[in-house]
């Protein structure tokens, strides 16, 4: 799978966010975006999911080759697309379990099989290190905001999509926990070969992961892009050396 | 001679303009007339009999409910040697006409009145002091109109499970009336669950008293999902010291639907709780009322008073009008209430259709999800399945309602339920 953002152009309620970005990716690779708060980082993965308050105004967002800009949101999931929340949602009632095997049923047209449905939950909750009550809770309900990203990488390794867009997945995690979810993170691709475009802040979560691709983001727009070594540019010299309004 | 159904439906007609019905309107049609209750479909069994025998089945083949009596305008079955249920016709005895007065004391509702000018027979279900029983009842109005009468007494620390299913089944206009009074002794609890999924040529009458003695505990919940007009008329109070009233509103209406609730609850002791928690969805171009409203009498020191009105709004032309109310007349008390509408969050819709869910299922996800509070307040597992399923079809059918629904309660989970009930709820699922 082959996901193109081409020349992109959005906005919300009239104000443009993102401002002629580019960006490819395919299966199987890593890729970071990191970018100053307020950059369009989190518009961006939304505009690719098609949250109904961006507007597209320019440009293009490709699956091989396809526009993806007329489908509707769960119609750009079952394509394989999966996107981890910066802030998961939490939903009054909507217990875990019936929204993992919605969301399976959903993406592969068919039923689940709810017994190994439970095994993958515990197996990966185990792996993640997690409390396993969160089977018997309502969706992210009471969760700490740890705990919710676990949820979200937990839910991304069930769903065994193509390409997974982790919006900020360490934000809020503790030192041991940003490890556990990048080897997990880690084993997915291994194991699946999920292509990743992992937005964060911190450096931390990248020692654990090999990304291939650093793409940096001011102000609506992808600035630079290129290695690892990107990373130790930005980290002495700031993000006031990249953006050239 | 009047031509009851023209008769009827021009009243039905008339109740549906006026969001609350006034008085003029029922003296204009109801006092003045009366009604002919052998003309009002509840003459000789016209073959209704294998109607009503017809949708029992068809309600046991689908949801695996067996009911303990099943009442329709004309007749009642009740399965045989069940001491604590039994049917009273009104004119029969000097019991029949207690009942009867007991049940339609003058100054009360109007409505009623109108329901007793047409009843002749009640339920009556009396659990004797320490004993319990649970129960299923079926009322089915399968050609006129249904006035029934259910009266409920449990004996000192007995117990009752009840679920009424009412159901309709009417070609023409009719209604569904319940007057129902219970009257629980010191220490008895009750858990009721009363489901209202008549069809739409169907007006929902729906009037309740309920009175609590000192330790005893009222749990009961209404669902509306059926009627094209549902008028609901609830009072139920924490008599007695200690006693706790427990009254859930689960009401999701649709296509052109009007659902007006009514329900007091009542602290009329020192140290009693009352508590009404509403929920409300409301699709399409339906309307409903929530009118929740607590009273705390003189003198009821201590008293936990909580009304909770909450709605959600699936379409544009959907409306929802919450008014809650309180009238308090002692100082030491604990007396909330909330109130909340609004149409379903967009975050959330997202969330759940980035998960490459549906549109249509992430709706219904959410409005189970909204529901599951007031659900996991009925305690038995059937009926919550039934009641879920219920909600859950007239979402599937986009408003449709009055069907007799399979049990589906794929989405279901009720708040608190852990693992092991989880895997209990689908072990139950798969082996059916
Ligand atoms: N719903 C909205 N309505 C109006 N403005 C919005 C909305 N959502 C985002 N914005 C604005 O768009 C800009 C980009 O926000 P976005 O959340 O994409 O930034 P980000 O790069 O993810 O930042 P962070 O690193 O803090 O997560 C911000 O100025 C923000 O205020
Ligand atoms: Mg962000």
């Amino acid at each position: 799978m082959k996901l193109e953002i081409k020349d992109l152009y959005a906005g919300i309620d009239g104000k443009a966010i993102i401002k002629g970005a580019n960006l490819s990716m395919k299966e199987g690779e890593v890729h970071v975006i990191m970018g100053p708060n307020g950059s369009g980082k989190t518009t961006l993965a939304k505009t690719i999911f098609g949250y109904p308050s961006v507007k597209v105004t320019q440009g293009d967002v490709l699956v091989d080759g396809k526009s993806i800009l007329g489908l509707t949101t769960d119609k750009r999931a079952a394509l394989g697309l999966f996107l981890g929340f910066q802030y998961p949602v939490e939903i009054e009632g909507v217990g875990f379990v019936n929204f993992l095997r919605a969301s399976k049923e959903a993406v592969s047209q068919s039923q689940a099989n709810m017994k190994e449905l439970m095994k993958d939950i515990k197996v990966w909750s185990g792996e993640l290190k997690m409390d396993d009550s969160i089977i018997g809770r309502a969706l992210n309900k009471g969760l700490s905001g740890g705990e919710k990203k676990k949820a979200e990488i937990l839910q991304m390794i069930l769903q065994r999509p193509k390409i997974a867009i982790l919006d900020e997945p360490d934000s809020g995690l503790d030192i041991d926990a940003i490890k556990v979810v990048a080897e997990n993170i880690n084993k997915a691709i291994e194991e699946t070969g999920v292509g990743m475009l992992v937005i964060t802040h911190y450096n931390r979560i990248l020692s654990y992961m090999h990304p291939q691709h650093v793409h940096i983001m001011v102000n609506g727009k992808i600035v630079a892009d290129g290695s690892k070594e990107l990373i130790e540019k930005l980290e002495k010299e700031g993000y006031e050396s990249f953006d050239h309004r | 001679m009047i031509d009851q159904s023209k008769f009827v439906e021009e009243a039905l007609n008339e109740y549906h303009r006026l969001p609350e019905e006034g008085d003029s309107l029922y003296i204009r049609r109801f006092a003045p007339l009366g009604l002919d209750i052998d003309k009002y479909g509840s003459g000789r069994s016209d073959g209704k009999e294998d109607k009503v025998r017809k949708f029992y089945e068809e309600l046991r083949e689908n949801t695996g409910m067996s009911f303990d009596a099943t009442v329709w305008e004309s007749g009642c079955i009740v399965k045989d040697g069940n001491p604590a249920i039994r049917l009273v016709k009104f004119g029969d005895n000097e019991y029949g006409k207690a009942i009867s007065n007991k049940l339609f004391r003058s100054g009360d509702d109007k409505y009623v009145a109108m329901l007793h000018a047409t009843a002749k027979q009640a339920l009556v279900i009396d659990i004797k002091d320490g004993m319990s029983a649970d129960l299923k009842v079926l009322f089915a109005v399968v050609g006129g109109s249904l006035p029934m009468q259910v009266f409920v007494n449990l004996g000192k620390n007995a117990r009752l499970g009840l679920f009424e299913w009412h159901a309709s089944d009417c070609a023409k206009p009719c209604f569904s009336g319940t007057v129902r009074e219970l009257r629980l002794q010191e220490g008895a609890a009750c858990d009721i669950s009363v489901l209202h999924n008549e069809n739409a040529n169907t007006t929902v009458l729906e009037h309740t008293k309920g009175t609590t003695s000192e330790g005893g505990s009222s749990t009961i919940n209404f669902i509306y999902t059926g009627g094209n007009a549902v008028r609901a008329r609830n009072s139920i109070e924490a008599s007695g010291r200690e006693s706790m009233v427990r009254v859930g509103e689960l009401a999701i209406s649709s296509k052109r639907q009007k659902f007006d609730l009514n329900t007091y609850v009542v602290n009329a002791a020192g140290g009693s709780e009352a508590r009404l928690s509403s929920a409300a969805v409301a699709m399409q171009e339906s309307t409903c009322y929530l009118k929740g409203f607590a009273v705390i009498t003189n003198g009821s020191k201590d008293a936990r008073s909580f009304v909770e009105e909450k709605g959600l709004l699936l379409d544009g032309m959907a409306k929802i009008n919450s008014i809650p109310s309180m009238s308090i007349g002692e100082n030491a008390v604990k007396a909330t209430h909330s109130s909340a509408i609004g149409p379903i969050d967009q975050d959330s819709m997202f969330y759940l259709t980035s998960r490459g869910i549906s549109a249509e299922t992430a709706k219904r996800l959410m409005v189970l999800g909204f529901f599951s509070g007031p659900i996991s307040g009925i305690r038995s597992g059937l009926v919550k399945e039934v009641v879920s399923s219920v909600i859950s079809g007239k979402i599937r059918s986009n408003g449709e309602f009055g069907e007799l629904p399979k049990l589906n309660a794929e989405n279901v989970i009720w708040e608190g339920s852990r693992e092991a009930g989880i895997e209990q709820h689908y072990k139950y699922r798969t082996e059916k």
